[in-house]
């Protein structure tokens, strides 16, 4: 393994591949910064360049966006409450909180070292679990899919900060809207309304876009200028970086993230998601301070962004070893991987071992450049927040609107995001949290297809779970989740 | 619990009933199996049952935001949705540019009482700005519309 890593690192050390590594983190960073440009679309839109390249430098410099993306969309997420990508809507709830405070700072330099630290031991987990995780991931049926959904979308009990009723009814409404569109087994149009353009469902984009980010510029608008003014934050270079109490608090977070992500980050449809947001309801339980949480708790960010990267890790396992993208990131990668000749699966590390290897040297030094270039710059992308707010709300509303119609090339989406903007501002002077909307809304479509294709299967027979023990694991971990949420809240209260 | 919550509760419950329509039209149950219209009709009843559990069960009324100004009276939040729905409107027909030059002009002027030359100059720059780092630099498409055709031909702009 050590010659195979070697190898990889002589691969990655031409120049040309180098160049090519660094520059996919630095245009990751950039074009993550703008929100609905997540990692799918661009590289998608940066595709092309990569035809020119050799296989090996291609997939390099798209692995470098990869990387990049991610971390700038954690930039917004923090700094104005755009989440870049569904898996950074975490992100948002603490790290912009957290920003409010004046410790913008920090939140992006734990957001940067968690990142790494969990990137790194995924990496590592990718090369040395391949093979046994694969089989694992290839176990999992539709019943165990659909399972696993419920299990996720059990964790909305942890978001519910006024009230279950409220979060439930988020969450089926989050669920109904990823249902909009044309059934995925029958091919049925649902909730279309005769709208062509919602024949292929509501997208992500703009919904998150939507939801969080323009229903934050009607948020600004409300409040007085003079107390929309965020604290500054500090004028040095050290005030920058986290504290001791706050790097304390974020070590345990980060490690479980981790070791969450990674696991999650394996099966297909929304991994990175499901983990960030689990990461997030297990720190909340596990809190000394859980009322801090949605308030600015240094651990609401260490450990979705370590899940999220250690998620993003983990996706390369099926990826590689057996050619299955876990997301459609992946989906993309395998794309350009099939276009320069290289084909995927049990076989590649013997066929064609500088790919391979290529890529996780890749994936190591692209999360070192991502630290050295993200590190040193935290205090630039923090005054970010001194720019007043009837200049950084125009540039909200100019960045949100070019990021959604840019993803589909559909100005409906526009309007679709609008919307969303209006109703997560009543939504939210209501009191009713966007989170397990949002979690619901992603992990809705998997669990209706996974759950009708098992009882397709299985002829209706819901007896058939009985006989499939991973299945009845994740639902009686839903059960206790639910329960457990329901004591501690009585128990709260009863303290109260 | 707040007016809004109720009046989103509420919503929920008229959503639920309206939605039934819809999908009281799609098969629950085919031959094969469960058919398109299952989920759904299952999460509009749960839906309606939640938008009554919430007027029943509010939950933790300190937990939520509503206060501070009206928005139907305030400028600056008229102002920001006006902008926000007007570019929406817009954008099929007219592209990005114009209307996100409007729509900021009046952001700051209406909303904030910006002066007119600093409202101007800082939507100028801000779309000169977004059309140049995300169209011309990074290739990213923008809408169609008549500035953006003028743009395209010089080629600073993809499509148009």
């Amino acid at each position: 393994m050590m010659d195979g890593l070697l190898h990889g690192f002589a691969v990655l050390s031409t120049w040309q591949n180098l160049s090519l590594c660094l520059l996919g983190a630095v245009l990751g960073t950039v074009v993550g910064v703008l929100p609905g440009l997540g990692p799918a679309t661009t590289i998608a839109l940066l595709l092309p360049i990569t035809l020119k390249l050799d296989p090996t430098g291609a997939i390099i410099l798209l692995a470098g966006i990869y990387y990049g993306v991610a971390y700038g969309g954690t930039l917004t997420s923090v700094l104005m409450r755009i989440p870049g990508e569904a898996s950074s809507v975490v992100t948002c709830l603490d790290g912009y909180e957290m920003a409010r405070k004046g410790r913008a700072g920090a939140a992006l330099g734990i957001a940067a070292l968690g990142s790494f630290f969990a990137g790194t031991v995924g990496i590592l987990g990718v090369m040395l679990l391949s093979p046994p995780l694969a089989e694992l991931v290839i176990a999992f049926g539709p019943w165990e899919y659909a399972a696993l959904m419920l299990a996720g979308l059990s964790l909305i009990a942890f978001f519910a900060a006024s009230g279950l009723a409220k979060a439930a009814l988020m969450a089926l409404l989050g669920l109904l809207l990823g249902s909009v569109g044309i059934d995925p087994i029958a091919g049925t149009p649902r909730f279309t309304f005769g709208i062509p353009e919602l024949v292929d469902g509501i997208n992500i984009t703009p919904l998150a876009l939507g939801l969080f980010g323009l229903s934050e510029l009607l948020f600004l608008a409300l409040v007085p200028a003079a107390k929309s003014e965020i604290l500054r934050p500090p004028a040095s270079l050290l005030g920058f970086l986290p504290s001791r109490e706050e790097a304390r608090r974020s070590v345990a977070p980060v490690l479980r993230g981790t070791g969450l992500g990674f696991l999650v980050g394996l099966l297909p449809g929304g991994g990175a998601v499901l983990a960030s947001f689990l990461s997030y309801a297990v720190e909340k339980r596990l809190a000394r301070r859980p009322q801090e949480f949605g308030r600015g708790a240094v651990e609401g960010v260490a450990g979705p962004e370590a899940a999220n990267n250690a998620g993003t890790a983990g996706a390369f396992i099926p990826l590689l070893t057996l050619g299955i993208p876990a997301n459609a990131v992946t989906a993309l990668l395998l794309g350009a991987l099939l276009i320069h000749g290289v084909q995927p699966g049990p076989m590649i590390l013997e066929r064609q071992p500088e790919i391979y290897w290529g890529v996780i040297a890749s994936m190591y030094l692209g999360n070192v450049l991502l630290l050295v270039l993200n590190l040193p710059l935290v205090g630039l992308f923090v005054r970010a927040l001194e720019i007043p707010r009837r200049f950084m709300a125009a540039a909200i509303l100019s960045i949100c609107v070019i990021g959604v119609y840019s993803t589909n090339l559909a100005s409906f989406d526009v309007l679709l995001a609008v919307g969303f903007g209006l109703l997560g501002f009543v939504l939210r002077r209501g009191g009713f949290d966007l989170g397990p909307l949002v979690l619901a809304y992603v992990l809705g479509p998997t669990f209706e297809r996974s759950l009708r294709q098992g009882l397709l299967i299985s002829d209706g027979d819901l007896t058939e779970l009985l006989h499939r023990p991973i299945a009845l694991g994740f639902i009686a971990a839903a059960v206790l989740t639910l329960l457990a949420a329901v004591l501690l809240r009585n128990r709260a209260r009863v303290a109260d | 619990m707040t007016r809004t919550a109720r009046w989103v509760a509420l919503g929920g419950l008229a959503f639920a009933l309206l939605g039934w329509q819809e999908a009281a039209r799609l098969e629950r149950w085919g031959w094969d199996g469960p058919g398109p219209g299952l989920v759904p009709q299952v999460l509009l009843v749960l839906i309606g049952l939640a938008a009554l559990a919430v007027l029943a069960w509010p939950g933790d009324a300190a937990a939520e935001p509503e206060g501070g100004a009206a928005p139907h009276r305030n400028r600056t939040f008229l102002a920001y949705a006006g902008a926000m729905l007007g570019v929406a409107l817009v954008l099929p027909h007219a592209g990005f540019i114009l209307p996100m030059l409007v729509a900021v002009l009046l952001m700051l002027r209406l909303g904030e009482g910006a002066r007119w030359s600093t409202a101007g100059l800082y939507a100028a720059g801000l779309t000169a700005g977004t059309v140049l780092l995300f169209g011309t630099l990074l290739g990213v498409p923008f809408p169609p519309g008549p500035v953006e055709h003028a743009l395209s031909g010089l080629g600073l702009l993809r499509g148009g």
